[in-house]
């Protein structure tokens, strides 16, 4: 066709489109002025016009979508609800159909075993059966069914005249169910539209509700009973722990008596994010004629359904508390006040605007009859800040009774303006709204509300990927305040030299930041993204240091007496850090003015002299900090937080077990941490305001060292992994020099902590070969290992031979905290020697020569000791009295030799019969209690100064190198022997010891 | 994301394999909602859901985009790609498969109006864009990108009557081609 032809068309259409009926057709016959193709080509379009209204309305993805549900629909070849009717489930006989809606259909059944009538509810599948991430422990989250059994078990604990309680959960045909009382009445939903449609049917005669007149509404002291009844129960829920998240009109009933009832409790936490579970009235009950359940959604529900009625917090997707629950139900009480929603709109787009940025039309406004002492209650529970908001709806009860007495007394009288004032939202238009979204996001203006509003959770998978890779370990992730770079520390190429490093996340190669020969670690960003603190410890020094985050001289703000970690408080003026308190043993948490480094004090104090409080973090309203508090002897910590302004800490976490690093969500809800609870680190969640810890989806299976990005929207970790070997050495009679070394014990991951029976043929050591750490024997040459011991969990090491050969002592934490125990060679039962006393830890045992006793090393008395118990059982007896650690008997039996504790230098001897002690070699570093091994002329041990193993000589008091390892030793772990001969010599090395950061994109909790 | 637009606009074809999942990914998404919910999508909230599945698919701190019309059209292009594809392999596996065929104007149908499957409608487009280019992006805009009115205009720089205009005209153009010989169409 030719393009002006064309363009006469397009005239004549748009033209023809202004005019109707005959005057349409009377223009074309003019301007067409006789041709006919043309007019015939304009009346065709025309006549497309009916059909156009809706034609390619509806955008590509959505039209596909609907295809692809159809298809699925067909395909499921799903059971029909009526056919349903009569039919038997699990003990329920289905009577009638009662509703249905985006939640499922409801049926009026009876218990075929109590004899009652029930409501029970179907779930769709698409509610439960949405594929989740993978998880490394499947066992723990189980599949959707089980899931939703467990939560509706949880939500049938809460039984309360105000919540619609919850007999049983089940399923039939792989179709989840819940039983729950049978209601009469109707939702709140139906409630206030039947309202406003006798108002509005009534139009003539009242005036129609304008800016300043009666909106259609329940009477006052009905919207006041109905609130106290749902406060009621909410407070009843919120006390188990429980939160609805899903609070609307839609999920309240109101039963014939006049008696609110909160419906779907915990089952929204069910659903897909993003979706809410009880979308249409779907409520267990039977409702007036003309209003059947389910019918009066007035869109697919789960979008619109449920976004009127959310939280700030759950359209930024941040993590919900009970104060979610009292937001939401702000909104209800707004519009059971006003008759209008407190938010409303199109689309979630300008709903979710709404809620996050807009205060409603003040009810006054709406409904000047309101006490305005309600509407002081309605605003204080729609705070956006739920810092702000009724924090419990204790209070909120509370408030509601109070002025429902001073109503009936009198003495409050409807209508007076509250005094404050609120500026009235600006009147949104749909498409501002969400080309303000749009806008900010396509153009990467950083508008927190900007890309926040759209992200309703889940938002896009999450997606794990290696940030760094490189050779050696990386660690302490820490993210920029803009989130787009990562600050950690590394030992470098050469494995050798811990320093800072950023690297922006997209970007190989890093930026190091320092390049001194000392450990520097805990990175933490300045507030303002400019500066990075770190801790630096060298042989001279310990010391809190602040570098530019783009490279730049060093500057000391702090020398505190140990290392530690570190963090930045949000408002930039305080660093945080941990510090062993002066010669003692505990440790606290401390804050540091940045602006006057002088003025540092505790914040935390610790409750027994063996207490270490670890890895401070600030809250992001940096309100608090949480941290871990652990004892000092074992490596068992729980997440804590404490006020920054003053107070004791709340204790968050009841593990007992290893902690490694903490972080907080950027709303402040959850702490993030990494915890050994299922014997491996992993990430796990924990209400900030106390809860059970959760495992997180991601970041398992040797996880640990958890960082948020500010939006909460990345989460690094670092991911450990590790081999250690035992290799021999042969030592040349009479030289000991050049032994050559060969690899004697090896597998996968740990082994460790070897020792030569008495006739040299057999060796015993640790190796998590199997899984979990457990005690195997082999022979001489490294052949034929056997597993000897398969303790319940927990660590267990240090195997030690009885004089005899017959027996074997090891210690292991399967009980909760260390025990030494004795098996047989041959294997068996273990049995325990000591005996438990509180929760004090018992630890690497060693025979007497006789074989009469065995030593080992507690921490009864609040410190580390060396005890010694009869090997037939029997009392304890005490036999350091100014610290011990890892006793051993001098070949002769005279002599007592041991450390001085897990991380103090230098080893020391006692006399047997008693006497005082002395310092042997103080060559023998920190942390290296287990490296040593004493024989009739001497001490082996590894000299941490020279990095090689040497001979101290008894006679000449010389210490001679007699071999350099090519790897590091195992610090704070045994894994040194030598044989009885005095031939061979077994050192457990770290052949691999790598740890890398992980980085989630999309997280989210 | 991001970058995979702007390598496939910058000429890249595996750009767009690498888009496919991801777009396949907020279908599937779309699809579970209505499968949660079993009822017709409202037209208004589905644009929405539609705009967030974009906002989705280019999630980036930071966008390399000239403006955000330029990314909006690319969106549009790639969407109809994809989709345009997605139909065709679907209708082949549906010839192949047990399960009854499901034809896309069921789809299409909104309110018992007949329409067309994808790539009936994409190849009238492809006649509409020789006639009269700009009517046919403002339907790619539209319905494949799910811009409304206003984006649409900015986008390509005209006032809003102008899209309306167009997109009438237009639609009515293109439901006319694809009702050819249809029973039933003009």
């Amino acid at each position: 066709m030719e393009r002006e032809r064309w363009l006469v068309i397009e005239r004549l259409y748009n033209d023809a489109r202004e005019r109707k009926g005959s005057e349409r057709a009377q223009f074309l016959a003019e301007a067409c002025a006789g041709d006919d193709s043309l007019r015939r080509e304009v009346e065709s379009l025309l006549a497309q016009e009916e059909g156009t209204g809706s034609f390619l309305g509806t955008p590509a993805i959505e039209v596909a979508a609907q295809v692809l549900a159809q298809h699925h629909a067909q395909g499921a070849n799903r059971t029909s609800p009526d056919a349903m009717l009569g039919r038997t489930v699990s003990h329920y006989r289905i009577l009638e159909k009662l509703g249905g809606g985006g939640m499922g259909v409801v049926y009026k059944a009876e218990d075929t075993r109590l004899g009652r009538a029930v409501a029970l509810k179907f779930l769709p599948e698409a509610v439960l059966g949405l594929p989740r991430p993978a998880r490394a422990t499947p066992e723990l989250d189980g599949s959707p069914l089980e899931r939703f059994r467990r939560e509706a078990r949880a939500a049938s604990a809460i039984n309360h005249p105000n919540i619609c309680t919850i007999y049983d959960a089940g399923e039939h045909e792989g179709h989840p169910f819940i039983a729950m009382e049978l209601l009469e009445g109707e939702t709140l939903r139906h409630l206030l539209l039947r309202q406003k449609g006798k108002i509005e049917k009534g139009a003539s005669i009242h005036p129609r509700p304008g800016a300043n007149g009666a909106a259609p509404t329940l009477p006052f002291e009905r919207v006041l009973d109905l609130a106290i009844q749902v406060a009621e129960g909410l407070d009843a829920a919120h006390q188990k722990g429980i939160i609805h998240r899903d609070i609307k009109p839609a999920n309240i009933f109101v039963t014939e008596r006049g008696q609110a009832k909160i419906l779907d409790f915990g089952l929204a936490k069910l659903a897909p994010p993003g979706q809410g579970v009880s979308a249409g009235d779907s409520g267990p009950g039977k409702t007036p004629d003309g209003f059947p359940a389910g019918e009066w959604v007035s869109s697919p529900g789960i979008a619109v359904g449920t976004t009127d009625y959310m939280s700030p917090e759950q359209v930024r997707a941040e993590a919900v508390d009970q104060r979610t629950d009292l937001f939401s139900f702000g909104a209800v009480l707004y519009e059971m006040a006003t008759g209008r929603q407190a938010f409303a709109g199109d689309s979630p787009g300008v709903i979710f605007e709404a809620i996050l940025n807009h205060a409603p039309t003040p009810a006054l406004d709406i409904n000047s009859s309101l006490p305005a002492e309600l509407v002081h209650i309605i605003d204080k529970a729609l705070e956006k800040d739920r810092q702000l908001r009724y924090q419990t709806a204790a209070d909120l009860e509370a408030d509601l009774h109070r002025l429902k007495r001073d109503t009936d007394s009198g003495r409050v009288v409807a209508g007076l303006r509250p005094d404050r004032g609120r500026p009235q939202g600006a009147p949104l238009r749909r498409v501002a709204a969400i080309a303000l979204a749009a806008a900010a996001l396509a153009l990467g203006i950083g508008g927190v509300m900007g890309y926040r509003y759209f992200r309703k959770p889940p938002g896009p998978p999450m997606r794990v990927v290696p940030f760094t890779t490189f050779l050696g370990q990386q660690d302490e992730a820490r993210f920029s305040p803009d989130g787009n770079q990562i600050a950690f520390s590394w030992d470098g190429e050469k494995e050798d030299n811990w320093d800072i490093y950023v690297k922006l996340i997209g970007v190989e190669k890093p930026l190091r930041l320092t390049t001194d020969p000392g450990e520097d670690t805990s990175p933490a960003w300045s507030p303002d993204g400019r500066y990075i603190a770190f801790r630096r410890h060298t042989d001279s020094e310990y010391g809190i240091y602040v570098v530019p985050a783009l490279g730049g001289p060093q500057r000391k703000l702090h020398a505190p007496r140990t290392s530690g970690s570190l963090d930045w408080s949000p408002d930039g003026k305080y660093l945080a850090y941990d510090e062993a308190r002066l010669g003692q043993q505990d440790t606290s948490i401390f804050l540091l003015a940045v602006d006057n480094p002088e003025d540092n004090r505790p914040l935390t104090t610790p409750p027994t002299p063996l207490t270490r409080d670890r890895n401070p973090r600030f809250s992001p309203d940096g309100g608090s900090v949480a941290f871990l508090r652990g004892l000092s002897t074992g490596e068992t910590y729980d997440v804590h937080v404490v006020r920054v302004a003053g107070g004791e800490p709340k204790r968050l976490t009841f593990g007992n077990v290893g902690v490694g690093g903490l972080d907080w969500t950027p709303d402040g809800a959850y702490v993030i941490f990494a915890s050994e609870r299922l014997g491996e680190l992993g990430l796990w969640k924990v209400p900030a305001s106390g809860g059970e810890p959760e495992p997180l989806s991601v970041g398992q299976a040797g996880s640990y060292g958890p960082s948020l990005s500010r939006d909460g929207r990345r989460l690094a970790y670092t991911v450990r992994s590790y081999n250690s070997n035992i290799w021999r050495y042969e030592i040349h009679p009479g030289s000991r020099r050049n032994m050559l070394p060969t690899k004697l014990i090896a597998s996968a991951r740990f082994n460790l902590s070897q020792q030569f029976s008495p006739d040299g043929k057999t060796i015993v050591f640790c190796s998590d070969r199997s899984g979990s750490t457990q005690v195997w024997v082999c022979d001489s040459d490294g052949s034929n290992p056997l597993q000897l011991t398969s303790s319940g969990g927990g660590m267990t090491g240090t195997p030690r031979w009885s004089p005899d050969g017959r027996q074997i002592a090891f210690d292991s934490d399967e009980e909760g905290h260390g025990g030494v125990y004795l098996v047989n060679a041959e294997g068996g039962r273990s049995r325990r020697l000591t005996t438990a006393t509180g929760i004090s830890n018992n630890y690497v045992p060693s025979w007497s020569r006789d074989g009469k006793w065995v030593y080992f090393t507690s921490d009864r008395t609040g410190a580390w000791q060396v005890w010694k118990m009869p090997a037939e059982g029997g009392q304890a007896v005490q036999v350091t009295k100014k610290g011990g650690f890892a006793a051993f008997e001098s070949p002769d039996g005279k002599t007592l030799y041991y450390a001085k504790g897990r991380n103090a230098p230098g080893l020391w001897r006692l006399p047997v019969q008693g006497g005082e002690e002395t310092l042997v070699l103080e060559q023998l570093g920190a942390g290296l209690w287990g490296y040593w091994a004493v024989v009739q002329d001497g001490i082996y041990f590894y000299n941490a100064n020279t990095k090689g193993i040497g001979f101290f000589n008894f006679a000449t008091h010389k210490v001679t190198e007699i071999a350099k390892p090519e790897k590091a030793p195992l610090w704070y772990n045994p894994g040194f022997a030598v044989s009885p001969d005095d031939r061979w010599l077994l050192y457990a090395e770290s052949d691999e010891h790598t740890s890398h950061i992980m980085l989630v994109e999309n997280f989210h909790l | 994301m991001t970058q995979l637009l702007q390598a496939w606009c910058q000429g890249d074809p595996s750009a767009l394999e690498k888009l496919v999942p991801l777009v396949y990914q907020e279908l599937y998404r779309l699809a579970r909602r209505h499968m949660a919910t079993e009822r017709p999508s409202h037209t208004l909230q589905a644009t929405a859901l539609v705009h967030e599945a974009y906002v989705r698919l280019v999630e980036s701190d930071h966008t390399h985009f000239k403006n955000r019309a330029h990314f909006f059209a690319v969106c549009a292009q790639v969407m109809r790609r994809i989709l345009v594809d997605w139909a065709r392999a679907h209708e082949a596996t549906k010839r192949g498969g047990e399960v009854r065929p499901l034809k896309l104007e069921e789809a299409l149908v909104v309110e018992s109006k007949p329409g067309r499957d994808f790539v009936a409608l994409d190849d009238a487009l492809k006649e509409l864009t020789a006639l009269d280019p700009r009517k046919a992006q403002v339907v790619e805009l539209r319905f494949f990108g799910g811009l409304s009115v206003e984006e649409t205009a900015e986008v390509l720089q005209v006032a809003p009557v102008t899209v309306m205009r167009d997109w009438n005209l237009a639609r009515s153009w293109l439901r006319r081609e694809l009702t050819k010989g249809a029973p039933g169409g003009a």
